[in-house]
């Protein structure tokens, strides 16, 4: 059964420095068109399925906005648990 | 739902001072990893020098002090003096280190002082708006090189790496870069290496990150990367220059 | 407790040890040479520890260190030692870190010379680090005293969270007197540090809360507010440090105002000027700041001359002038590159200076 990664922005803390988009392998990164409390575009994810969980985003990440979680069999997505979530 | 990654408890959630991109914000967040993974958040003192990281005391979660220019090594000999079973570690950037401080950072590897120091190259003065460094490149643009960096006019680059490892009581000594998720992981194992020797108490250990500073380099956060990788490793190897037997 | 013949370098030396510091780095400077030597073999006998510096930047770096961690540090230097020291004294006053500073100082300016001198009052109360803090400064006039200071200063640091610094010439570093040293307090053990110093960096396991021990305030009215506070404690120490001592001030017709070994040349003086018929007087500042402008009230009706009585070109004069309030004219004598007067010569000068004032 194929793992299920969730990744969640802490989307008022981001700089959008566009490091997690630029490593994320997957290209499924990216940045919001709107912008975050402090005027800067943040960085979210545009499809959470094709999440392999390497967790570069996050190791690259110098604002430590990244937090990634793997789902249990039988757990869905709910994106309005995350702050920015899926874009 | 299991965690892969969560942001480490020895980051303070708070926004930090540093420009978009900025590998302080990577080196930081490791060097707190390593110690909230061993164990070592409560027991751990900190020195922070002048430069941008003037401010690490306010994201680090830890007891630490400010410095005077270059003077950190010697701050923390002090405090090493009055703690001898806590972790202690300096981070400086390069003109604390390896400009006013040089004179403190030898003689703390020369008396083999058991404390590590993280040093956080990226060939400018960031602070004070993008002048020089002693590890600027030969032609790199700064605003007190504007047509490059030349030998003639400031001499070479200072590898200090080099330097220190031809030192007997440097023990540990590691140039890492953090361009890239694999190179942060290494520089991590490095920075865990270096507090286990730290705990050994068999001499002082010495980290270099290469690092980049997007702003006064007038680069993308990842195009600044790329110069990281390939101009700033071509002068400066990246490789363990020396390890104790045993590590 | 006995009284032992000591050399002044190795009383100071040893009262600091008694007083229970842990720490001592030194870097070696002459007239004090015997201070890092006294230390690096008895300091670590008490369980402290001892670092020779590569400098005196380091020296001063290394005892903020050790100081802003919770311990009790003790450095000495001596004059051109002491100015390599100002960025860390002043930094340290911000940071609220208590420490305590020996001075033995020599002739200047420069390298100058290695025999006593007293040019440094304006180094030290006035101070060479950038912005606005304070130091007390007490200069001591026997082996007695500076060592009974120097096991003193440790709390006035403690309580007031900033450094001290003492002022000893030279001559007091190198001459021998008896001397009754103090009973030995222990050193703090780690685990206590925070009970006394709440604010120490030793670890977030060891006290409430997360500390850090800093000087940079960007923002400007939280360094103003920072420095207001400072100056909370400056008041209050201007009020409760201040010391001195006098004699014959309630006719003195000369009043001598000298500290350190010329006091003891100026209390000769005032003898040899007694059986010439001329009625002279001493204050002694003990404390160089706070500055005892009230000694100056204590002078009686018949005084003609105030005259600063130094080892170097008059840097104690705008303080005694100020102190005088225009009361009577201020003469100097001076000496300075390490020339010391006899009590004769400062006799025969403070006549004239006498016969001037009369005029």
């Amino acid at each position: 059964m194929k793992r299920r990664f969730k990744v969640v922005f802490n989307r008022e803390k981001c700089k959008g420095c566009e490091l997690c988009i630029n490593f994320c392998p997957k290209g499924i990164l990216a940045l919001d068109p709107e912008v975050n409390a402090k005027g800067y575009h943040p960085a979210g994810i545009i499809d959470q399925e094709k999440c392999i969980g390497c967790a570069s985003c996050a190791t690259m990440c110098p604002d430590y906005c990244i937090s990634i979680y793997q789902l249990e069999d039988g757990e869905e997505y709910d994106a309005s648990e995350s702050q920015a979530g899926q874009m | 739902m299991k965690t892969v990654f969560e942001p480490t408890r020895g980051m303070i959630p708070t926004d930090t001072s540093y420009c978009p991109g900025c590998t302080h914000g990577i080196a930081h967040r490791i060097i707190m990893e390593a110690l909230e993974e061993r164990g070592s958040l409560g027991n751990t003192i900190g020195v922070v020098p002048i430069g941008c990281s003037i401010n690490a005391h306010h994201f680090m979660n830890v007891d630490m002090c400010e410095s005077t220019h270059g003077r950190a090594p010697a701050i923390a000999a002090g405090i090493r003096r009055v703690h001898p079973d806590q972790v202690v570690f300096t981070y400086q950037g390069d003109g604390d280190l390896a400009s006013i401080g040089t004179a403190e950072i030898i003689h703390a590897a020369h008396r083999g002082e058991k404390f590590t120091t993280f040093f956080i190259n990226n060939a400018i003065y960031g602070m004070t708006g993008g002048q020089m460094a002693p590890t600027t490149l030969i032609g790199q643009k700064t605003t007190t090189s504007v047509y490059g960096r030349t030998v003639e006019q400031a001499g070479l680059p200072l590898r200090m790496c080099e330097i220190l490892s031809q030192i007997d009581c440097a023990v540990f000594v590691e140039r890492v870069m953090l361009n890239n998720p694999a190179n942060v992981r290494k520089a991590k194992a490095a920075v865990k290496k270096a507090l286990d020797i730290q705990d050994a108490r068999l001499g002082f250990t010495f980290v270099e990150f290469l690092s980049s500073c997007p702003t006064n380099w007038g680069l993308a956060p990842k195009d600044a990367l790329t110069f990281v990788e390939k101009n700033m490793a071509e002068y400066y190897p990246i490789r363990n220059f020396k390890t104790p037997e045993g590590f | 407790m006995s009284r032992i013949l000591m050399k002044g370098n190795e009383a100071f030396a040893e009262a600091a040890i008694r007083a229970g510091v842990k720490c001592y780095f030194g870097y070696p400077i002459t007239p004090q040479n015997e201070i890092p030597e006294y230390m690096s073999h008895e300091l670590p006998k008490a369980g402290g520890a001892f670092i020779q510096a590569e400098s005196e930047l380091a020296a001063i770096s290394m005892a903020y260190g050790a100081a802003a961690s919770g311990g009790r540090v003790f450095i000495s230097t001596s004059s051109p030692g002491l100015a390599l020291m100002q960025e860390g004294i002043g930094f340290i006053a911000s940071c609220e870190v208590p420490l305590v500073i020996l001075n033995v100082s020599r002739g200047g300016p420069g390298v100058g010379g290695i025999q006593p001198g007293q040019a440094d009052y304006l180094q030290v109360t006035r101070g060479g680090y950038n912005g606005d803090v304070k130091v007390p400064v007490f200069a001591p006039s026997s082996i007695q005293e500076c060592a009974n200071l120097i096991y003193e200063c440790f709390d006035i640091a403690e309580e007031y969270r900033n450094p001290v610094v003492i002022l000893a010439d030279g001559m007091l570093g190198q001459m021998m007197e008896p001397v009754e040293l103090p009973e030995a307090k222990g050193i703090v053990p780690v685990e206590d540090i925070n009970k006394g110093k709440p604010w120490a960096i030793t670890g977030t396991d060891y006290h409430e809360g997360r500390n850090v021990v800093y000087s940079l305030r960007l923002q400007p009215q939280v360094l103003e507010d920072h420095v207001e506070h400072l100056f909370k404690k400056y008041d209050k120490a201007e009020k409760e440090l201040v010391r001195w001592s006098d004699q014959g001030l309630e006719d003195a017709e000369i009043v001598f105002v000298a500290f350190g070994t010329m006091s003891r040349l100026c209390a000769e003086a005032c003898e040899l000027l007694e059986e010439r018929g001329i009625k002279a007087g001493l204050i002694r500042p003990i404390s160089l700041w706070p500055y005892p402008e009230a000694a100056f009230d204590k002078i009686g009706p018949n005084c003609k001359v105030v005259i600063s009585t130094e080892l170097s070109m008059g840097q104690m004069m705008t303080d005694v002038k100020a102190a005088a309030k225009g009361r009577w004219p201020v003469g100097l004598i001076h000496r300075t590159g390490g020339m010391v007067p006899s009590s004769i010569e400062i006799a025969d000068r403070s006549e004239s200076a006498l016969k001037e004032a009369m005029k």
